[in-house]
């Protein structure tokens, strides 16, 4: 039992990270590897702003303000972001675009490592010992938040690229971009939307894996292994993201649990690999148009 | 008329390039070629006896980092293939090295065709997928062998300490060529410069080769490329060994001149800092990628001295590796806002300034890739 919890803990933080790639992947073609970044600053940015725990008990309003509050600040830094650093590179080769991400990537652990200087901060999130008894085991119900807000996250963009004016948008701009543009679509802001929104997924992210463990210069390295998710799903997909992350964590807190703690951290990327031989576009992922010639 | 029957009976004649020979005619050697080359050799001789010795290590530093440099620049430059896993590729040759040392006794000489081989292995690995993926999928592939070969070097030197004892870094001897011993970096520095120029002779030369031309022409369009009867496959498994085998070389230079092996030393950060180097001198070519190595690696010296200089010291405390970290990006970001073309085109751009001086406006078919 609690070997599931944990996996599906684990996939539903690796599902929230990869919806971040993703978001930003299927408007722009953009591989955003600054993602970690963000994820990193805006984790130390909520420790900085929430209120201390013994008052945040005392007030979950607030604590739910701040946490909006930060996810609204976090889509305008994505927004700032795409304006400054990504708009000018367009129409410059694939490999300076994924350069100019991980510049900045290094660029927010460098401002997290000044201001912060590495230290691991934990949020301050009220709620963190209520327990639950389900089928016979203690859950926590940290351990269902990250599930239940990873499900509604899935349900929510899903609609939100189905029905709503903007994700109908964002879908035109990422088949067509010079089409969807005569058709009055503005490219820039769809493209800063969409950053906006990865902002905010990373605010999401951030305090899911705030439940678990600390805020530190590790959250790279675990963003990280929620974007193999994206990539084992499938760049642009979100029907594909869900089954590969419930693989990339099975697998992971399996080997953790059963073979080797340092072979755990390899695992996602052998998953990535196998996976990728196997279905060269992910599990569900559009196969990419013919190059130019 | 006789004259023009001639030429077409296939005769002598002054305009058709017969050998490689009446091709070199083309370049011939002007001044100011054999000033530069002249200059940059006195400025070789000349620097290890005027700079300090600290400024010495860093530019044996920067040598052995134009090794792996070049090494990336085939891949990445010339053939297209974005590899976000160049650190894997120096942690093999730096652990080949270690390991054979502490299993075997076997010293430098051993090292250094090993770590090729070993190197040579792996990038037949991280080059297998590119048979079934194209495009940004086969980059993030050499991320996963970036982080599969990192956490195999963490345990393997994790097994190490609990079966020999060694401490957290794995320690080398000097290494010795038979002939002589490299102890000092007044010893290293005409092996590095003899090592480097030879990995840039290759390159350059690689670049005119049938598999160098290849390579660009998958750059261009890889489709195009197949229809025109390229091996795209083949081709992009040896850009991936050839590049891997250099990335190794690298490593275990690297591994010897430290004279410690650690795993820390090659993570994600040095494998993005190999990316910046190539594109910070220039995708594609082999000076840009010389150019990119040097400016990078002595960055962060420069920018300790300019920290001590200005007596910043107290405000930057303990933080030193954030500026460097902080100062590396922002130079990436700027160099691929303001100057898309590296250092190789600025440099381009002032070469050509000067050798059009007074005239404003430079020969556009003069200024090829």
């Amino acid at each position: 039992m609690d070997v599931l919890v944990a996996v599906l803990r684990q996939a539903s933080i690796y599902a929230t990270m990869a919806l971040g790639f993703i978001v930003v992947y299927r408007t722009s073609r953009v591989l955003n590897l600054a993602h970690p970044g963000l994820v990193l600053v805006m984790g130390y940015v909520t420790v900085a702003l929430l209120p201390p725990l013994a008052d945040a008990r005392e007030s979950p309003l607030q604590v739910t303000l701040t946490l909006v509050g930060v996810m609204l600040l976090a889509g305008a830094i994505g927004a700032a972001l795409y304006y400054l650093f990504i708009r000018p590179m367009s129409g410059e080769s694939r490999i300076a675009i994924i350069m100019m991400t991980l510049a900045m990537l290094f660029l927010a652990e460098a401002s997290a490592q000044l201001v912060w200087s590495g230290q691991s901060l934990f949020i301050p999130l009220p709620g963190n010992t209520t327990r639950y008894d389900l089928l016979g085991s203690s859950v926590r119900l940290f351990d269902l938040l990250p599930m239940v807000g990873a499900a509604a996250l899935y349900a929510g963009v899903g609609w939100f690229y189905q029905r709503s004016r903007y994700g109908v948008q964002m879908r035109a701009v990422a088949e067509q971009p010079g089409l969807a543009a005569r058709r009055g679509v503005d490219i820039d802001l769809i493209g800063a939307l969409s950053w906006a929104a990865a902002g905010g997924l990373a605010v999401v992210a951030v305090v899911m894996t705030g439940m678990q463990a600390p805020v530190s210069p590790l959250m790279v390295s675990i963003t990280l292994a929620g974007f193999t998710v994206a990539l084992v799903g499938g760049l642009d997909s979100l029907t594909g993201a869900i089954p590969a992350a419930l693989l990339v964590a099975g697998s992971q807190v399996l080997v953790i649990r059963y073979v080797d703690q340092q072979l755990g951290e390899a695992v996602p990327y052998l998953v990535l690999l196998a996976v990728l031989v196997w279905k060269p576009w992910g599990l569900a992922g559009t196969v990419e148009e013919l190059d130019r010639v | 008329m006789s004259e023009l029957l001639q030429v077409l009976r296939g005769a002598t004649s002054p305009y058709l390039p017969r050998a490689y020979d009446d091709e070199m005619r083309w370049f011939p050697l002007s001044v100011h070629y054999v000033s530069a080359i002249a200059v940059l050799v006195l400025l070789a001789v000349v620097y290890p006896f005027v700079a300090s010795s600290f400024f010495l290590n860093v530019l044996n530093f920067a040598l052995i980092a134009v090794i792996g440099a070049v090494g990336l620049q085939l891949v990445t430059g010339m053939a297209g293939q974005l590899s976000l896993g160049h650190a894997a590729f120096l942690l093999t040759g730096a652990f080949t090295g270690a390991a054979l040392y502490l299993h075997f006794g076997l010293g430098f000489v051993v090292a250094l065709p090993a770590a090729g081989l070993a190197g040579a292995a792996l990038g037949l690995v991280a080059g297998l997928p590119a048979l079934r993926l194209r495009g940004l999928y086969l980059g993030i592939t050499t991320l996963a062998v970036q982080s599969i070969v990192l956490a195999l070097g963490l345990r393997y030197q994790l097994y190490l300490q609990d079966t020999r004892g060694t401490g957290a870094d794995l320690t080398l001897p000097a290494a010795d060529l038979g002939f002589a011993t490299l102890g000092s970096a007044m010893s290293w520095y005409p092996f590095l410069l003899i090592a480097s120029g030879v990995a840039i002779a290759f390159a350059a030369n690689l670049r005119r080769s049938v598999i160098g031309r290849d390579w660009l022409a998958l750059r261009s369009g890889e489709v195009a490329a197949d229809a025109l009867g390229v091996p795209v496959a083949r081709r992009k498994v040896q850009a991936f060994v050839v590049s891997s085998v250099m990335g190794s070389l690298a490593g275990v230079l690297s591994a010897y001149y430290f004279r410690t092996v650690t795993v820390e030393d090659f993570g994600l950060l040095v494998s993005v800092e190999y990316l910046a180097m190539v594109i910070i001198g220039g995708l594609g070519s082999v000076l840009g990628a010389v150019l990119g190595a040097l400016f990078l690696t002595v960055t962060p010296f420069v920018v300790g001295e300019l920290i001590e200089v200005l007596g910043l010291e107290a405000v930057v405390g303990q933080r030193t590796r954030a500026v460097e970290l902080g100062v590396f990006a922002l130079l990436t970001i700027g160099f691929l806002l303001f100057e898309p073309g590296g250092l190789a085109a600025l440099w381009r751009r002032i070469r050509d300034y000067f050798s059009r001086w007074p005239y404003q406006y430079v020969d556009t078919t003069r200024t090829q890739r």
